[in-house]
């Protein structure tokens, strides 16, 4: 999986990041700062920036406002595409 | 509130302020075009509109929904996109879920919190086999647990759609997928027309319908907001967007992954044609928006996703991403009080 653009608002990003929010928690993105470490600095809190990895954030990460969740365990037609470099055999 | 500087170099934006913002009143097709050509400097203050919109013309929508398929592949009909059709040599092979594991996912779901639970089924139209399958399971379903139960099963007829609102299924997915000018180039085993008049009986029964897109197909920007002008006459309770993810052994696995800018656009176009409609951010996220739409903020419009697919695509089982299910438990957060 290519994750050379994690963390970074640069490329395709055009103007301002609007981030002010966890995705993953709903919390204030400023709760805890950029430890200067392997997290990305567009991941406030390093255990929601493991899981912001993987799946797409429940809150909105302008407002806080929580997302509507669907959870799917199957992949499920055109609904759900795996990636295309996963294949199974 | 005074007009942002950015929202002023851009004239469908201030329409787009005023109209779908202030009144309420979604874009109209030829509007749409506009939003969706924007360059891409617009963006920004195109995203903001649309979560502004979404802000004040959308619930707090807190709802947690489980997605459980009964039936996967070998449908018989021809959606170039979809690698559950059995007419192309695609990796997917057709299985059948058993009730009681259904009825167990089922319990899982609800144990999480989630109040809905849609099941799915990968068919051209439900046959009487399968809606006695999915009568039986909802009995079973309800019997022993308190959810509300969506369906998925394809294209219905009136009395399949009368019996469904019967047993208690209260919103029924189906797709319109692309804009009636293009959808014969995608599917050529049914029509649009039937298509359209599944969610049109859908919503006649009173069921709630939750009725998709997919874009990134080849369509051009014009087919694109037909396609939006589309679902919103339709005035679906629900819409997951999603952007085509070229599936290896469909005829579209060599269509160009759609450009990030592009997707963004039509998430402010989609947001602005329905004020008020469930907009799901789907499907395809790794390959045209990357990290920078759901990092960033910039599904300005969204306020709806999916999740538990990323996990079972990096080579888990499956149903153990049915334990994704339990971390849905968190608390809704104070923060949305003081909105
Ligand atoms: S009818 Fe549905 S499941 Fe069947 S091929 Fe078309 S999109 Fe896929
Ligand atoms: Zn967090
Ligand atoms: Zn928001």
């Amino acid at each position: 999986m290519n994750r050379a653009s994690t963390g970074s608002t640069t490329g395709a990003t055009p103007g301002p990041a609007f981030r002010t929010f966890c995705g993953h928690c709903g919390l204030p993105a400023e709760k805890e700062a950029y430890d200067g470490g392997s997290t990305p600095p567009s991941y406030p809190h390093p255990a929601c920036a493991v899981r912001l990895e993987l799946e797409p954030p429940r809150f909105c990460v302008r407002c806080g406002r929580r997302l509507k969740v669907q959870v799917s365990p199957l992949l499920v037609g055109p609904l759900l595409a795996p990636r295309p470099n996963v294949r199974s055999r | 509130m005074t007009i942002q500087p950015q929202l002023l170099k851009h004239p469908i934006l201030v329409t787009a302020r005023e109209q779908v913002l202030e009144q309420g009143r979604g874009l109209s097709e030829a509007q749409l075009v506009e939003v969706l050509r924007l360059p891409d400097e617009a963006l920004p203050a195109a995203l903001d509109l649309a979560h502004q919109v979404r802000l004040k013309h959308c619930g707090e929508d807190v709802e947690v929904e489980g997605i459980i398929s009964i039936k996967t592949g070998g449908c018989p009909e021809d959606c170039h996109f979809c690698s559950q059709s059995g007419l192309f040599d695609s990796p997917v092979r057709g299985v059948w879920l058993d009730i009681p594991e259904l009825v167990k996912a089922a319990k899982e779901t609800a144990a999480t919190g989630a109040t809905e639970f849609c099941i799915v089924a990968a068919v051209r139209g439900p046959d009487i086999k399968l809606m006695n399958q999915i009568k039986f399971a909802i009995d079973r379903i309800n019997e022993e647990v308190e959810i509300n139960i969506a369906c998925s099963l394809g294209m219905l007829t009136r009395r399949q759609v009368d019996q469904l609102a019967s047993w208690g299924v209260h919103r029924y997915n189906h797709n319109l997928e692309t804009a009636r000018s293009y959808f014969p180039q995608v599917v050529t085993t049914h029509t649009y027309e039937e298509r359209l008049e599944t969610c049109a009986m859908v919503k006649d029964a009173g069921m709630e319908l939750c009725c998709g897109a997919l874009i990134g197909m080849g369509e051009t920007l014009e087919q694109r907001a037909e396609l939006a002008a589309q679902l919103a006459a339709l005035d679906p309770h629900e819409v997951p967007l999603n952007f085509l993810n070229p599936r290896p052994g469909t005829p579209l696995e060599n269509q160009q992954v759609m450009d990030g800018k592009d997707a963004l656009r039509a998430i402010a176009a989609f947001r602005l044609a329905m004020p008020r409609t469930v907009l799901r951010y789907a499907g395809g996220r790794e390959l045209t928006l990357g990290d920078l739409g759901t990092r960033d903020g910039l599904l300005g419009g969204v306020n709806a996703v999916i999740v538990g697919n990323y996990l079972t695509t990096l080579g888990r089982p499956a149903n153990a991403d049915l334990n994704l299910l339990v971390d849905l438990n968190m608390p809704i957060k104070e923060l949305q009080k003081t909105l």
